[in-house]
């Protein structure tokens, strides 16, 4: 339904327009307070500390730049660091999409029975405590005493050092990461919960197939999820810490250094603020390019309704 | 305008300052103190806590951080929130206390009401001062399974350090203890070093059991003048050489190791998955909870040598922080803390070594540490003669830059371990940035 | 009477054709729902083990004995009705303002047209991706400067400005993909925008406002990090951080702490069974379609 402009309705619209911004803004005036009090106050607090050797204690110094050319030049873990941090964070993002996407495609099936049974049951790994579930996948990755190499042993494979090599370390942690897929699988249900069945049907009229219907309703259809996913997950990725935190303490080798684990160890055990928080800069400049090519990538795509 | 500012401003300073003495005079001293541990350790502190008040009048507010206690310090003292009184990572503790934030504990020390303790439990700062000592002592041993040693024939490791095996003499055991699926040791024709029923040994990857060792070669992880790093000397190098080597040359020891070490080490005990486990003496306490539980049998040995018998140590400090405003009661509190009275209970379950002088020498604390069902039979020489004749204090009892030294050598060690490299060039290729950690360091404690 | 019914059910199976493709759809999600599984079994397993049979080689799938004393021992000594209080307190007014302010910023962000909008939808966005440890020292600084550490309102005020911006942004998507056709007709009604929000798109949105209230229902029950910083206090502690306290420096009671932990999953997945009805059938519910 489209609504005509009423004719010389300059001043009506401008009332409508004010109407909308009054609107618009008493509706996001909370988010608006959280943001500038409560997130964007400390991000300047921090980026001004970025520019100054400040430790916690005591004095601080202005350095200028200092801080990130030493860095980007110097630092002995800053790239191993980056490079370790955006495989895994590409790694993730496609394993667990493919995943959850798949699992709600699967769950979205008409032919399935007990699809409230299914859903829950995918969703737990996800609400599983981070101790727990970190002390179990260190013991099915125990290259001796571990259950997947057990298994391999049993049916004649090869087995692996997984989080205990250098080259196998990221691409485990990225297993583990898919397996926990829950929080992604239930937005893409949602997401196609909403997709027209009418225009399903309309394919079939066609004679086209599943693959079509796929590519050309549902994906579509659900691009406003398939976006949001992405993005969180690219940008959950990059901000990982419990699995290197807990499971390999950034090794072996500094293979799983995250840079959310290398700031947190500048920052809580070298008592290094201003460097960490140099690294976090960068960390955020590098995930705004992220963000802005994502949102080219799909934006204009992205279909709403 | 400007005579309103200074009025406005010498009114808020003559409000705080009357606020200030009218709280010191009127507010009894009230004390903080903060630590982690578990529910057990958490009571035994609230007790001892409760003592204290009770005998000086002196209130104190527990602060109990389970986790993550390092950014709860550092949090707090970027508020100058910081407690009074309270425990401090190991790591941590030198490098605090060379940056100001924690005071001298000497007065406390030399007041009498301090059994005297082991200079080996004794965190010194730059300027020499003693910033922390510890609440318990911790060596590093080998726990063995005697059950499994009796099973193949081998006679069990010596308890004493005059007795100790060399390294070589360790090795050739190792190799008796070893067994693939098929019964096969290693050296024998047709051993499956793929498919190993029991190792020998296992060690934990950490700091505290290449400390050991380097000290038992005659270096550290830094030289003997506190000047410069030893992780790429030639002995260094030997050391961590021989160690990848148990795992990758001989086959006796697992590739890799977890966390729950120390914990699943009743387990491979249980099933006979490793004879020997290399860790530190707190692991008796769940030993003893395994044997009462699931019936396995163990004893304690001393390490293997290099050079000479040696161990390192380490015990979580009690520290008083600079923020304090009563330091005459601060450090009253932590000498009460640091009373091995009150964590007796600690030292029975097997958790802790006393920290106290006496306790190593004193026949009758001796009969009292020792405790049926938790030590057992080599208990006495294998770790309290051990501790009290052969231990190296940990670097970070002197150093404030371990953390930074640790992070880049233990890594290292990682691909050595796992057999890709040599020491030598593990310890080459870090060399230059050890070099400028140490050059940073000094620069700083020098300022 | 039961027979008839039982025959009853036989005859419809029948005469349904089971197709080979439905069959195969079967395995592949009891192959999932095993591996699924295998943390809640291995946490129930170890939890009525020993200590040392948890870590057994090769694993043992059941104990030799169990032992269902390990959670009279578990809660022996743990407040857990205390915690769970304190963490009903700070998570039931959470959820809530975070249900409702991102349900109202994501309004605006999506469906409202007005100058700045998308200066605030980058600033939300731009929230998300700095790294947090940065930001820790100064948030705490602000809440210590007007003495709200030790207290819940950080979390509060936290859930009830914004409720995080990853909730804001997909209240966002969500609000987008609905018709325009809904807001436009109400407003030739005559219906104000607060109108609008209240009758029209809440109901639309119950869904995702549900998936939004079970996300931070886990997120703040599991939450140990942010009570640990602000709490000093440990009668103030929540479920999550009390739990750490089964763990020790050098003697870490596995059996117990997954005890704790399985007992405290239960509650979190009974929520997700019963909610998942709502917020993902509901959509088909309201008759809504793109």
């Amino acid at each position: 339904m489209s609504v005509k402009k009423p004719s010389g309705g300059r001043k009506r619209m401008t009332v409508m327009q004010r109407n909308e911004t009054i609107a618009g803004y008493l509706f996001v005036l909370p988010l608006l307070l959280g943001i500038v009090f409560l997130t964007y106050g400390q991000f300047i607090y921090s980026l001004v500390i970025s520019f100054t050797d400040w430790s916690v204690f005591g004095s601080q110094h202005f350095l200028g730049f200092a801080n990130y050319a030493k860095l980007l030049t110097e630092d002995f873990f800053f790239w191993k660091s980056i490079k370790a941090t955006v495989l895994y964070a590409f790694g993730s993002v496609i394993c667990t999409q493919l995943a959850a996407l798949a699992i709600a495609l699967l769950l979205n099936n008409k032919n399935i029975r007990g699809k409230a049974f299914f859903r829950t049951i995918f969703y737990i790994p996800s609400i599983v405590p981070a101790v727990a579930s970190c002390l179990l996948w260190m013991w099915m990755f125990n290259p001796d005493f571990g259950l997947f190499n057990a298994a391999l042993r049993a049916i004649g494979l090869p087995t692996s050092k997984w989080i205990y090599a250098e080259s196998s370390a990221v691409p485990s942690l990225v297993l583990m990461s898919a397996w926990a897929c829950g929080a992604p699988m239930v937005i893409y249900l949602s997401g196609l919960a909403n997709v027209s069945p009418t225009l399903l049907e309309a394919v079939d009229i066609d004679g086209g197939g599943a693959w079509t219907k796929f590519i050309h309703i549902t994906i579509p259809m659900i691009s406003p999820v398939l976006f949001y996913n992405t993005l969180m997950g690219v940008i959950g990725g990059f901000m990982t810490f419990t699995n290197s935190y807990v499971m390999t303490e950034g090794g072996p080798n500094n293979a799983t250094l995250f840079v959310n684990y290398l700031i947190y160890r500048n920052a809580f055990q070298y008592n290094e603020f201003g460097y960490a928080s140099a690294f976090a800069w960068i960390v955020f400049a590098v995930l705004a390019v992220c963000t802005i090519v994502i949102f080219r990538v799909f934006g204009k795509k992205v279909y709403y309704g | 305008m400007k005579k309103m500012l200074c009025v406005l401003m010498a009114l808020c300073l003559m409000l705080t300052m009357g606020i200030v003495t009218v709280a010191s005079a009127e507010e009894p001293i009230k004390l903080t103190f903060s630590s982690w541990g578990d529910a057990a350790e958490k009571a035994i502190l609230e007790s001892a806590l409760a003592k204290f008040t009770e005998e000086t009048g002196i209130e104190v507010e527990y602060l109990y951080t389970p986790e993550d206690y390092v950014t709860k310090m550092t949090t707090m003292a970027a508020a100058n929130e910081l407690p009074d009184v309270g425990y401090l990572s190991e790591p941590i503790v030198v490098q605090w206390a060379n940056e100001g934030m924690l005071l001298d504990l000497t007065p406390a020390l030399e007041s009498g009401n301090v059994q005297a303790k082991m200079d080996s439990n004794k965190f010194i700062d730059k300027n020499g001062n003693v910033v922390g000592v510890s609440v318990a002592d911790e060596v590093v041993l080998i726990y063995y399974n005697p059950d499994y040693f009796d099973a193949m024939g081998v006679e069990y490791p010596p308890a004493s350090g005059e007795e100790a095996w060399t390294w070589d003499e360790f090795v050739a055991v190792c190799k008796q203890l070893t067994v693939d699926q098929n019964g096969k040791h290693p050296d024998e024709e047709g051993f499956d070093p793929d498919n190993i029923r029991t190792y020998a040994v296992k060690m934990d990857d950490s700091d505290y059991v290449y400390e050991s060792f380097l000290g038992s070669n005659n270096t550290g992880v830094f030289t003997e003048d506190k000047q410069g790093i030893a992780l790429y000397s030639d002995e260094a190098v030997e050391v961590f050489q021989s160690i990848a080597d148990l795992i990758n040359v001989h086959h006796v020891m697992p590739s890799a190791e977890d966390a729950a070490s120390s914990m699943d080490m009743s387990a491979a005990f249980l099933s006979n998955s490793c004879a020997m486990v290399v860790t530190g003496q707190w692991a008796f306490q769940s030993l003893a909870i395994a044997a009462e539980e699931d019936g396995i049998n163990y004893d304690v040995g001393v390490l293997p040598y290099f050079a000479k018998p040696n161990t390192a140590n380490t015990g979580t400090p009690v520290v008083v922080f600079k923020d304090t405003k009563h330091y005459e009661e601060a450090l009253l509190l932590a000498s009460y803390i640091m009373n091995t009275d009150f964590v007796i209970d600690f030292i029975h379950s097997g958790l802790w070594m006393p920290v106290s002088e006496d306790w190593y020498t004193d026949e009758a604390l001796i009969d009292e540490w020792l405790t049926e069902g938790v030590h057992p039979e080599h208990y006495k020489t294998a770790v309290i003669d051990w501790a009290m004749g052969y231990t190296t204090p940990s670097a970070y009892f002197t150093m404030g830059c371990v953390q930074q030294v640790e992070d880049l050598y233990l890594p290292a060690l990682d691909n050595v371990l796992l057999g890709t490299t040599t020491a030598k060039d593990a310890m080459e290729g870090i060399r230059g940035e050890l070099d400028k950690v140490m050059e940073n360091y000094l620069a700083s404690i020098a300022g | 009477m039961a027979k008839s019914k039982e025959v009853q059910a036989l005859g419809k199976l029948n005469k349904q054709r089971v197709r080979p493709s439905t069959v195969i759809l079967y395995i592949i999600l009891i192959a999932g729902t095993l591996v699924s599984l295998v943390p809640l079994y291995w946490m129930f397993r170890s939890s009525v083990m020993s200590n040392a049979e948890i870590f057994v080689f090769p694993p043992l799938f059941f104990p030799s004995t169990w032992r269902w004393q390990n959670y009279v021992k578990t809660f022996q000594n743990f407040a857990a009705l205390m915690y769970l209080r304190n963490t009903l307190w700070i998570l039931v007014p959470c959820v809530i303002g975070t249900v409702l302010t991102s349900a109202m910023a994501g309004y605006s962000l999506g469906r409202l047209n007005y100058p700045g909008r998308n200066l605030w939808f980058i600033l939300t966005i731009g929230a998300m991706i700095l790294p947090g440890h940065v930001v820790l020292i100064p948030q705490y600084l602000t809440y210590s400067a007007v003495r709200l550490t030790n207290t819940y309102w950080p979390f509060y005020l936290a859930a009830w400005f914004g409720g995080g911006a990853s909730n804001v942004f997909l209240m966002r998507q969500f609000m987008r993909t609905l018709p325009k056709d809904y807001d436009e007709s109400a407003m030739i009604d005559g219906a104000s925008r607060v109108q609008i929000f209240l009758r029209i798109l809440v109901p639309l949105c119950a869904p995702i406002m549900i998936t939004v209230a079970i996300f931070s229902f886990m997120a703040y029950w599991n939450d140990f990090q942010g009570p640990l910083i602000y709490l000093r206090s440990d009668t103030k502690f929540t479920l999550a951080l009390g739990i750490l306290s089964l763990r020790g420096a050098y003697s870490s009671k596995w059996n117990y702490i997954m005890a704790a932990s399985l007992v405290m999953v239960v509650p979190a997945i009974i929520l997700f069974a019963i909610g998942q009805r709502y917020f993902i059938e509901g959509i088909v519910l309201t008759g809504v379609k793109g």
